[in-house]
C-alpha cells in the first residue's frame, strides 16, 4: 500500500484489513471444498460392486488436488 | 466517471461522446417516439410514489432503469421458484413423515417444473443478462443505445416465465394444468397424440419466447461490443479486454449456440403435436441437450464473469496469469455445446459417441483448472491488511468453493460406467446445487453487492443483514448439497415425492429440507437490506474514483468499519516475469492434461462395457431369461420366455442367479428400469419410445423381492411407477425358503426394495397415493405353509379418507374436493377392481386364487389355503384414470391421462 492510497480517517477506521490473507483462506476453503467432494466419492469407492467404475477418476482428482496445492503453494506470487 | 455517474437521457449526436459512429436519427421513428412518451408519461406517475421512485430507481438513466428492473424481476422469480420447491419440498418431508399430501400430483411435479424454470431462466439467466450488460457498458466506457431492444428482451424473457406455466382458470379456481413435466420437457413427454400427459401449447410458446428474448439480449450485446470495437480500434490503447471480459464474450457467443437447439426441438415437438410430423424421441432428446447442458455452462460463466472482474478489484492486481484467462473462455467456447450426451449415456446411443462425450466432459476439465488456479493464484502476495472481507469477498469465497465442491464431482458423473448407478439420483442434485446454489448464485451475490450501490446512489445499509445472507446462504447450501448427496447415495431418485419412508431416508431428507429452509430465509436478509438501502442507506458517491475504486467502495459498505481498507488504487509494478507465472500454469494444465487421459484411459473399457450392453440384445449364458419390456404411462408390460414364462405387470421374474436379458422400448414417455444394488452392480437403463434398449444383468443369487422403480420422470403418476424383480429359488434347490437370508443381506441394499412384513400380522392399509403403507409396490407379505397346503391369512383396508384428487382409484376429477369420497358412497363403498391373489407359476405366468371386489371403509380379511410359493396380491392390473375437471382438459389446456397401479405386492409362501 502506497500513501497514494490513503483516505480520511472517517471512512476508513483505523484500517485494520483482515487477519488471514485471502490467498490462504482461499486456499483453505478449496481445500474444504475438495475434501468435500472427495468424501463424496469415497462412498462409491468403499463399494465393491462400484469400485471398478469409481476407482480411476476418484484417484485422478486426488492427484489433482494434490498438485494443485503443490504447485499453489511452490508458484511465484502474484506480484 | 462514466461507470459511476447517471446516464441521463439524451440526443444523440452523430459520434456520442465515446467518438462511437451512432446511427442518428433527426426525429425518431414514430414507434420510437410513442414508446419514450408513454414510458416518460408512466415514469412521471410512479415517481410520485416514494416506493416506485425508489425500489425502481426512476430518477436514473434508462439503463439503470433497465439494469434495476432485470435485477428485481430476476429476485421476484428467484423468490418464487423457491415457494416451489418449499412446496415440493413440504410434500416429499410429509410423505416420509407418513402424512396425507394436500397438493394434487400435479401441483406436485409442477412445482419441481417451474422451480427449475424460474430459477434458471427468471432469476439466474435474466440476471446474468443485467448484470453483464451493465459490465459491459460500464467497463468499457460505451453509451448504451436501443433502449427499446433491451427493454423488449425483458418482456420476452418474462413473459416466457408466465407462459411456462400454462392455463390457469380463474373461476372456478384451478391451477392443475401447470406443467408437471421436470425442469426441462423430454420429447414425447408433454407432446400431443405422442404422450399420455400433454402440456398446453403456452408451454411450448413460452420456450421460444424465452429463446427470442435472450437472442434479441445477444444482438443487443453484440452491437456493444461492436461499438467497443470501432472506438477501441480508433484510439490507441489498443483491444485488450480485460480478462473477465473474455468470459462475458464467451457467454455472448455461447448463448445463441445454446439457445437455437432448444428452438429446433421446441418447433419439432410443436410440429409434432399440431402438425402431424413425425417424431424421433431419440434425436429431439440428443438436439435439446445440446441446450440443457450448455445452459449450465453459460449460467455458470455469470460467477466466472464476476470472479475474474471482482477477485483482481479486491486484490488491487491484475489477474494472474492474463493470456490462460483468455484460453480457458476460448476453450469454454468450443467445448461447452458437446457435451449434451453425457445425460443421455443410458440410451441406445452408438458407443463411439458417448465415448466421445465422456472424453470432451473430462476435457472441460481444463478451462475450470486453469480458472481456479489462477484466480487463486491471483491472490497470492497480497497482505491480509490489504484485504477486507466485505459481503463480495465473502460471496467470491463462497463461489469459489462451491464450484470446486460440485465441481469435482463433474468428472463424476461423466464416468459413464459410473454414472449407472448415479444416473436421475439426488446425487447428481447434489453435484448441481453445488455449482447453481453455492457457485452461481454466490458469484451472483457478489457482483450484486459490488454493483447495487452504484446502480441506487446508494451504501448498504447494514454490514450485519449482508453477513447474514451470506452466512445462511453458505451454511443452507452447504446443508442442503448435503442431504441430497447422502440421499443420492443410498440410490434415491430426484423428482421423487414418494420415497422408501426408511429412518435413514427420513433424516437425510430432513436434512435436505432444513438446509433449503435456511437458503431461502437466507434470502429475505437481502431483500431487506436492499429496501432499507434504498429507502435509508447513507448516499454513496464515486465522485472522483476510478471504476475499480467506485466497486470497492460499494463492496465497503458491507464491511465492519474497524476491518476497513483505503478503496485507491495501488500503483502496481510487475516484479515477477509472466515466464515464470505462465510456467507454473503450464505445470498445473500439465498435469491436468496427463491426468485426463490417464483417467480415460481407466474409464474406457467400463463406458464401452455400458454402451454395447444397452445397444447389443446379450446371452451368451446358459439358461438365460429372456425378457421383454413395454414401458407405458405408468407401468411396464413384461413377457417372459426362458425357464420360466408369462405375462406380468410391472413384475420380473427369475431363478436365484440366472441371467436375465432384457429387451425394451416404451411409449408416451422416457422410461428408466433401475435397480439400485449396492452389493452386486446396479441395472439403470433409460428406455426411449421408439427406440430399443438392452441389458443384461445376473439376477441376485438370494431369492427375494427387489424394488425397481422407473427412474426417469414420465408424468404426474410417475411415483406410482414402480415394478419389482422376484428372484425365485433355484428349480433344483429344494423347498421354498424363507426371506431371512433376503432380510440378512439387507436386500443387496437396493433401498426400494419393499419392506417384508409378516401376513399374520400384515395390516396393509392403503393411503391418498392409492398405495399399501406408503410403499410401492406394496409390503411383500411373509407367511409359511407346507408343501400340502395351509391357510394363509392377511387383511386390508381401503379407508375411505384415502380417497381424494390423488387417488387413482377413483376416477372423478372434479374440483369438489369431497367428489371422490361422494362416488364411493353413491356406489355401495365398492370400487369397481378386483383384489386378486395370482399364483406364480414359473411354467404358465399368473394364476388366479381369489378375487373380491376392492371394498372401501372397512377391514377386509383374506383367508386362503396356499402352497408354498410366491404370489401377487391386490389389483395386478393398471387401472386407468383421466383428469378432465368441468370438462376443462383439452389439446389447448393439456391433459393428463394413463393407467396406474400401485396397491399391490407379494407374498411370499416359505415351505414349512
Amino acid at each position: 500500500m502506497t500513501a497514494a492510497t490513503e483516505e480520511p480517517a472517517s471512512a476508513a477506521g483505523p484500517r485494520q484489513g483482515a487477519s488471514v490473507a485471502p490467498f490462504t483462506a482461499f486456499g483453505l476453503v478449496l481445500l474444504a471444498a475438495g475434501s468435500g467432494a472427495l468424501w463424496e466419492m469415497a462412498y462409491y469407492d468403499g463399494l465393491p460392486a462400484l469400485f471398478q467404475a469409481a476407482i480411476g477418476t476418484t484417484l485422478g482428482i486426488v492427484v489433482a488436488l494434490t498438485a494443485f496445492f503443490v504447485l499453489g503453494l511452490k508458484g511465484p506470487p502474484n506480484e | 466517471m462514466a461507470a459511476v455517474e447517471p446516464q441521463r437521457d439524451r440526443p444523440r449526436s452523430n459520434t456520442g461522446e465515446a467518438g462511437v459512429n451512432l446511427p442518428v436519427f433527426e426525429e425518431p421513428p414514430a414507434l420510437i417516439r410513442f414508446l419514450d412518451q408513454t414510458e416518460e408519461a408512466i415514469r412521471q406517475r410512479l415517481a410520485k410514489l416514494k416506493l416506485f421512485e425508489r425500489v425502481f430507481l426512476l430518477h436514473r438513466d434508462w439503463m439503470t432503469r433497465i439494469t434495476i428492473l432485470m435485477i428485481i424481476l430476476a429476485l421476484f422469480w428467484g423468490a418464487v421458484g423457491g415457494f416451489d420447491i418449499f412446496s415440493f419440498q413440504t410434500q416429499v418431508v410429509g410423505y416420509v413423515g407418513q402424512s396425507s399430501l394436500h397438493l394434487s400430483d400435479v401441483e406436485i411435479y409442477s412445482s419441481v417444473t417451474l422451480h427449475g424454470l424460474r430459477e434458471f431462466f427468471g432469476f439466474v439467466q435474466q440476471l446474468e443478462m443485467g448484470v453483464l450488460g451493465f459490465l459491459l457498458i460500464n467497463a468499457l466506457g460505451l453509451v448504451p443505445r436501443h433502449k427499446w431492444s433491451l427493454y423488449l428482451s425483458v418482456g420476452l424473457v418474462n413473459a416466457s416465465i408466465l407462459l411456462l406455466e400454462g392455463p390457469v382458470y380463474l373461476s372456478p379456481f384451478n391451477d392443475n394444468y401447470f406443467p408437471a413435466i421436470g425442469w426441462y420437457f423430454l420429447s414425447p413427454l408433454g407432446v400431443a397424440g405422442h404422450s399420455a400427459y400433454v402440456v398446453s401449447p403456452l408451454f411450448f410458446l413460452g420456450w421460444l419466447s424465452l429463446a427470442a428474448g435472450v437472442l434479441l439480449w445477444t444482438g443487443w450485446m453484440v452491437v456493444h461490443l461492436r461499438d467497443w470495437f470501432r472506438k477501441a480500434r480508433a484510439s490507441s490503447s489498443g483491444l485488450r479486454f480485460p480478462a473477465f471480459l473474455w468470459m462475458l464474450l464467451a457467454a455472448v457467443v455461447l448463448t445463441p449456440v445454446t439457445y437455437v437447439p432448444v428452438v429446433i426441438s421446441t418447433v419439432w415437438d410443436m410440429g409434432a403435436a399440431y402438425g402431424g410430423w413425425a417424431l424421433n424421441a431419440l434425436s429431439n432428446q440428443v438436439i435439446f441437450w445440446i441446450f440443457g447442458h450448455s445452459i449450465v455452462y453459460l449460467l455458470f460463466l455469470l460467477p466466472l464473469v464476476s470472479l475474474y472482474f471482482l477477485i483482481p478489484i479486491l486484490a488491487r492486481r491484475p489477474v494472474y496469469s492474463y493470456r490462460f484467462a483468455v484460453v480457458s473462455a476460448l476453450l469454454f467456447i468450443v467445448l461447452t455445446p458437446m457435451l449434451g450426451i453425457h445425460h443421455l449415456y443410458l440410451t441406445p446411443l452408438p458407443a463411439w459417441s458417448t465415448w466421445l462425450t465422456m472424453a470432451l466432459s473430462f476435457a472441460i476439465i481444463v478451462p475450470s483448472a486453469i480458472t481456479f488456479f489462477s484466480l487463486w493464484m491471483t491472490l497470492k502476495g497480497v497482505p491480509a491488511r490489504a484485504w477486507e472481507w466485505n459481503a463480495v469477498a465473502l460471496f467470491a469465497l463462497l463461489s469459489m468453493g462451491g464450484m470446486v465442491f460440485g465441481g469435482l464431482t463433474g468428472p463424476v458423473v461423466a464416468t459413464q460406467a459410473w454414472d449407472v448407478d448415479l444416473h436421475n439420483s439426488l446425487f447428481v442434485l447434489s453435484h448441481f446445487h453445488a455449482i447453481t446454489v453455492l457457485g452461481i448464485a454466490g458469484g451472483a451475490f457478489a457482483l450484486l453487492y459490488a454493483i447495487f450501490p452504484i446502480l441506487s446512489g446508494r451504501q448498504w445499509f447494514s454490514v450485519g443483514l449482508a453477513r447474514l445472507h451470506f452466512l445462511g446462504t453458505a451454511v443452507g447450501g452447504v446443508t442442503l448439497v448435503i442431504g441430497m448427496d447422502e440421499l443420492g447415495s443410498l440410490g434415491i431418485l430426484r423428482r421423487q415425492v414418494i420415497l422408501p419412508v426408511l429412518p435413514v431416508v427420513t433424516v437425510d431428507q430432513w436434512v435436505l429440507f432444513s438446509g433449503m429452509i435456511v437458503v431461502l430465509l437466507a434470502q429475505l436478509f437481502l431483500v431487506a437490506n436492499g429496501f432499507l438501502t434504498v429507502f435509508k442507506g447513507e448516499l454513496y458517491s464515486a465522485a472522483g474514483l476510478s471504476f475499480d475504486e467506485a466497486v470497492r467502495r460499494a463492496a465497503q459498505s458491507t464491511c465492519p468499519r474497524a476491518h476497513r481498507v483505503p478503496v485507491q488504487d495501488v500503483p502496481f509494478v510487475r516484479r515477477v516475469p509472466r515466464a515464470r507465472r505462465e510456467g507454473i500454469e503450464k505445470a498445473w494444465i500439465g498435469t491436468v492434461g496427463v491426468l485426463l487421459v490417464l483417467v480415460l484411459v481407466a474409464a474406457t473399457p467400463g463406458a464401452l462395457g455400458v454402451s454395447q450392453g444397452i445397444n447389443d440384445p446379450g446371452t451368451g449364458h446358459a439358461d438365460t431369461e429372456f425378457v421383454t419390456l413395454y414401458g407405458q404411462q405408468y407401468y411396464w408390460t413384461v413377457n417372459e420366455s426362458g425357464a420360466i414364462r408369462g405375462s406380468y405387470n410391472n413384475t420380473l421374474v427369475a431363478y436365484a442367479g440366472q441371467w436375465v436379458a432384457l429387451n425394451m422400448t416404451a411409449a408416451g414417455a422416457t422410461q428408466s428400469l433401475y435397480i439400485p444394488f449396492r452389493s452386486q452392480a446396479p441395472v439403470n437403463v433409460q428406455v426411449i419410445p421408439g427406440s430399443l434398449s438392452h441389458a443384461l444383468f445376473q439376477a441376485p443369487s438370494t431369492p427375494g423381492v427387489y424394488g425397481a422403480p422407473d427412474g426417469e420422470y414420465d408424468g404426474p403418476w410417475f411415483g406410482q411407477d414402480a415394478a419389482e424383480l422376484i428372484v425365485l429359488p433355484s428349480p433344483d434347490s429344494g423347498p421354498v425358503p424363507s426371506l431371512a437370508a433376503f432380510q440378512s443381506s439387507g436386500g443387496l441394499g437396493d433401498i426400494y426394495d419393499p419392506p417384508v412384513v409378516s401376513a399374520a400380522r400384515a395390516d396393509l392399509v392403503a393411503n391418498g397415493e392409492g398405495l399399501f403403507n406408503f410403499s410401492v409396490p406394496g409390503p411383500t407379505l411373509e407367511a409359511g405353509a407346507p408343501l400340502t397346503g395351509g391357510p394363509v391369512s392377511f387383511s386390508w383396508t381401503i379407508p375411505l379418507s384415502s380417497l381424494g384428487i390423488n387417488n387413482y382409484l377413483v376416477n372423478d376429477t372434479s374440483l369438489n374436493p369431497n367428489a371422490q369420497e361422494q362416488w364411493v358412497e353413491q356406489h355401495n363403498d365398492t370400487l369397481p377392481y378386483g383384489f386378486r391373489v395370482l399364483r406364480l407359476d414359473p411354467s404358465a405366468g399368473l394364476l388366479p386364487v381369489s378375487e373380491t371386489l376392492l371394498k372401501v371403509g372397512s377391514v377386509q380379511s383374506e383367508n386362503l389355503t396356499l402352497v408354498p410359493g410366491v404370489y401377487l396380491y391386490g389389483l395386478t392390473r393398471p387401472v386407468s384414470y383421466v383428469y378432465d375437471p368441468n370438462g376443462e382438459s383439452t389439446g389447448q389446456t393439456g391433459f393428463q391421462t394413463g393407467s396406474v397401479m400401485g396397491l399391490w405386492g407379494a407374498l411370499w409362501v416359505e415351505s414349512l
